[in-house]
């Protein structure tokens, strides 16, 4: 238990450590997530499901619940494998130390967010993670912030994966209700029930909002082709091997609990289906290198996606096989993509060609990893193609579907196979262009060992199955169904449908690449949906748009109107709730303990709130507002509160003196020029105003609601609380959360307020806040004051 | 900023007197009215008086404290104080006493609330002076 804690915080602590000088020499941080696959692969043998509990806030039900089992494990695999080679690759790609160690930083961070999501037991947990992997991803899509194409593609895939997200908890917290429990062993349990239940449907839709938009499924795919402005070691990372898989990893962990619907099937199928397809197709008509491997990773989590809309072991196995291979190719051929163009200065396919004499390592290790991807045997990606057609044809799927699954299994692997050849005969076989001019070289050892060691692994893999895969396979397999079965993969099985279907795929695909000229020229023509156009309106538009409408009618700079608003919407429905509920105003004790001296001060109070109103300059008015906040806290003191009494009284000084202060803004005496109409319309609103709060105060005294809870703080402050100031014993014992809260408040305040006093547009002068529109000229000084009143509650 | 040298030298007799008050209200005040916000708010007092005395300037370049700054370290004790009760004890911001004999002044009790209110209190004067301090320098500005 504790070993498995240790093990998936380790890179965050790493993270930790870098912050310290230890970030001088960060080149250590590989080892974090190598020594991590070493444990993990030690696992394969182990006894799983490994678990761990720490409760964290069990009242609500969330707990740091891990599960180490044979999903988790291989992702786990797949996580901290290319983790390591990814830090490895960095470590050269970055020219600069302090930009690894940032990058670092972020990555490790983000691997211990992706291995909490794959070892959760509890949903709420996963969706902590969920999010923590956003914001990584964000910081580093974002990594080169000053770059503009950085900042708005890090926002895309912040809004994209991020709503999706919340969407995500709302599904849970739906499935939590309906269950009973947020730990996934306890909903297993009540399956039946929950399939059952009303609430499944929205459930259900609203896990597959944060599902597909994470693995960026049609038409939330943009984010990922924008995601791509990333540094290259972070795309291969967090874009293709790991984080878009978090998506089709949580249907799979949902599997057992959600699967076996109509709406599961459905929805799975179709939408997988387009993206596949569609993945596909506009992978052949990007340039760039990334973009070309970003779209062919949209179109093989479409697979992954499609293959789940069936429970039958046959999908289990494809999936599982489908993850490790896509993972293990397309990291390559990422890490493939920034060699070039670290090698060339360019990923332009236009630009390029000619590589292989100039790069033979970079071209070896793509070589391998692109016949994997066209799934050719003996590699491992013909048996992942072979598996998720094999998937395609024994589904228990209604007939209308029957066809359709297998076509599009052969026409994505297709177009699959185009895309592989097109990439490794553009970049590194033809001629380069005449007009190219730039200079390749080969990159360092550091940056293609990465790829050759993956292409490896996808070569050497098929070839020893019953060693490696089997049990990894096997593993993951029974999690996803709950069930032992005795996996055993075989690269050839005889001529069969599969194995038909692949020939007739790959043929096809050598063919569309044969005619790729032709068959370009037609794609190019094709009209197609895009999706970021709607994106584009809603988040660039449609919502700047509504909130500066919304700004400008409501925050007109105006404090008259303000106050209007807010106390009028204040009372109304006060009012109006009082109305409607009747309630009673009086009781019996409602003038007891009445005496005279508070009565005085009362009535001073109120003398001086009218002198308040009627005198002409605001220094008169300040000072008579001190008065009134000396007189409010002599009526503390009064009612036994010397505590509140003394603070009052030092905000009071404070607030003078700020007031003070900021008359070096203001004109002396106020604009006197209101209409007599206007005059009326004030009077009687804030007699309205005096009236219900008054109203609300005797509603408040005569009916009470069950009992107050000051009896516990005066019962306990001395003998829980150690102390005997009850008011203090609550402020930083029984209540210390909120005064934290409220501190922190206090912060924000301060720093808003030197913001707004230091922080100027550069041409404008110092103390040139206030436009000559005497009307605003309220407004900076109010801002400071209002902040310290907030406050003294 | 005033030229008047009895409020000068007022606000220098009265900034040691205030400091002290502060301190001695924030650590009565678990048994006595007082308190880190009341004590925090005296202390910002003091701070008030000598910028009202001398500018903004002047106190900023004689005390040397970055407010701006030292409310963070302020907010950080807050919660170093509740994160001891999560260490050694169950949740965060359990509270723990101590009772330690000193010779001479005689048994002290110490606690992770004495500790938070510490914390209080250093972001209280902080935040109230750092905008005092602020708003004076703006106007000094403008005078110039």
């Amino acid at each position: 238990m504790i070993v498995l804690i240790t093990a998936l915080f380790a890179p965050a602590i790493a993270a930790l450590l870098l912050l310290t000088p230890l970030r001088k020499r960060p080149f250590w941080v590989a080892l974090v997530p190598g020594i991590l696959f070493i444990y993990f692969l030690t696992q394969v043998a182990a006894e799983l499901p490994a678990q761990a509990l720490i409760p964290w806030v069990p009242s609500l039900g969330v707990n740091l619940s891990f599960q180490l089992d044979g999903l988790a494990l291989l992702f786990c695999l797949i996580i901290t494998g290319i983790g390591t080679l990814v830090l490895l690759y960095a470590s050269s790609y970055f020219a600069e130390r302090d930009e690894y160690a940032r990058f670092s930083v972020y990555t490790l961070i983000f691997m211990t967010a992706m291995l909490g999501i794959v070892t959760s037991a509890n949903l709420i947990l996963i969706f902590v993670f969920w999010e923590i992997t956003s914001l990584t991803s964000y910081l580093l899509i974002g990594f080169h912030h000053e770059d503009e194409a950085a900042r708005s593609g890090a926002r895309r895939a912040l809004i994209v994966t991020g709503g999706g997200g919340l969407a995500l908890m709302a599904g849970f917290v739906l499935l939590g209700l309906v269950g009973g429990s947020f730990e996934i062993a306890e909903l297993l349990n009540q399956r039946d029930l929950i399939q059952g239940h009303a609430l499944y449907i929205p459930a259900l839709l609203l896990i597959f909002a944060g599902a597909f938009t994470k693995s960026a499924q049609y038409p939330f795919h943009f984010w990922l082709p924008g995601a791509m402005a990333a540094p290259t070691p972070a795309s291969t990372y967090l874009h293709s091997a790991t984080m878009v898989k978090a998506g089709v990893f949580l249907l799979a962990r949902l599997s057992g609990l959600l699967n076996g619907t109509p709406t599961w099937e459905g929805i799975t199928l179709i939408v997988g289906l387009i993206t596949f397809l569609y993945g596909g197709l506009i992978a052949l008509r990007q340039t760039d290198l990334k973009a070309i491997l970003a779209y062919s990773t949209v179109s093989w989590l479409g697979a992954l996606v499609a293959v789940q809309s069936s429970s039958s072991e046959y999908a289990a196995v494809a999936f599982a096989v489908g993850v490790l291979t896509h993972a293990l190719y397309k990291a390559a051929l990422f890490l493939t993509a920034g060699s070039v163009d670290h090698g060339v200065g360019t990923r332009d396919i236009r630009q390029l060609g000619g590589l292989m004499r100039a790069m033979p390592f970079t071209f070896a290790g793509a070589v391998i990893a692109v016949i994997s991807m066209a799934g050719i045997p003996p590699l491992l990606g013909f048996l992942a193609k072979e598996l998720l057609k094999a998937a395609s044809l024994y589904e228990n799927q209604p007939d209308a579907v029957l066809i359709l699954f297998p076509a599009a299994a052969v026409i994505g692997s297709a177009l699959t196979v185009t895309v592989a050849l097109r990439f490794l005969w553009d970049t590194f076989i033809r001629a380069a262009p005449a007009d190219a001019d730039h200079h390749p070289h080969e990159v360092s050892p550091r940056m293609w060992i990465g790829a050759l060691a993956l292409g490896t692994l996808t070569l050497v893999l098929p070839l020893t199955l019953p060693l490696t895969l089997d049990p990894l396979v096997g593993g993951a397999v029974d999690a996803i169904r709950g069930e032992h079965a005795d996996i055993h993969l075989h690269l050839f099985e005889g001529i069969t449908t599969p194995l038909i279907m692949s020939a007739i795929s790959i043929t096809l695909g050598v063919l569309l690449f044969a005619a790729r000229t032709r068959v370009l020229n037609l794609l190019m023509r094709l009209p197609t949906f895009d999706t970021v156009g709607v994106y584009q309106w809603l988040f660039y538009r449609a919502l700047p748009d509504g909130a500066a409408w919304m700004t400008t009618q409501l925050q007109n700079g105006r404090l008259h109107f303000y106050l209007l608003v807010t106390l009028g919407s204040a009372i109304s429905l006060t009012a109006a709730l009082m109305l409607l509920g009747q309630v009673n105003l009086t009781n019996e004790e409602t003038l007891s303990g009445f005496d005279p001296l508070s009565l005085m001060v009362c009535i001073l109070l109120m003398a001086g709130a009218i002198t308040g109103v009627v005198v002409p300059t605001r220094l008169g008015a300040v000072a008579i507002l001190g008065i009134e906040g000396a007189l409010l806290s002599l009526l503390f003191a009064l009612f036994g509160a010397p505590d509140l009494a003394f603070t009052q009284l030092m905000i009071e000084v404070v607030t003078l003196v700020l007031f003070v202060l900021a008359f070096h803004f203001l004109p002396n005496t106020f604009n006197m020029k209101i209409t007599r109409r206007i005059q009326i319309f004030d009077i009687a609103f804030a007699a309205a105003a005096g009236l219900v709060v008054t109203l609300l105060i005797l509603a408040a005294n005569a009916n009470t609601i069950g009992d107050s809870i000051s009896g516990y703080y005066v019962e306990n402050a001395d003998t829980v609380g150690h102390g005997h100031n009850v008011v203090n014993v609550i402020l930083v014992d029984f209540r210390a959360l909120d005064t934290q809260g409220e501190i922190l408040v206090l912060i924000i305040a301060a720093i808003g307020v030197t913001a707004l006093l230091r922080l100027r547009p550069s041409n404008q002068s110092r103390g040139k806040y206030l436009p000559a529109d005497p009307a605003t000229s309220l407004e900076l000084p109010v801002e400071a004051d209002v902040n310290l009143e907030g406050e003294q509650s | 900023m005033t030229q008047s040298l009895f409020f000068r030298f007022l606000a220098r007799v009265m900034m040691p007197v205030l400091i002290l008050f502060s301190l001695f209200l924030l650590l009565r005040g678990h048994n006595e009215p007082g308190g880190g916000f009341v004590g925090g708010l005296v202390g910002a007092g003091s701070i008030v008086l000598m910028t009202l005395a001398y500018g903004a300037e002047e106190v900023r370049q004689r005390l040397r404290i970055d407010f701006l700054r030292t409310m963070y370290y302020g907010l950080a004790v807050a919660i170093l104080a509740g994160v001891i009760g999560l260490v050694i004890g169950v949740a965060f911001q359990d509270a723990y006493w101590w009772t330690t004999f000193i010779q001479g002044i005689g048994s002290i009790e110490v606690s992770t609330p004495l500790l938070f209110d510490i914390g209080v209190y250093m972001v209280v004067l902080c935040v109230t002076s750092s905008i005092v301090m602020n708003m004076a320098e703006e106007g000094e500005r403008e005078d110039h």
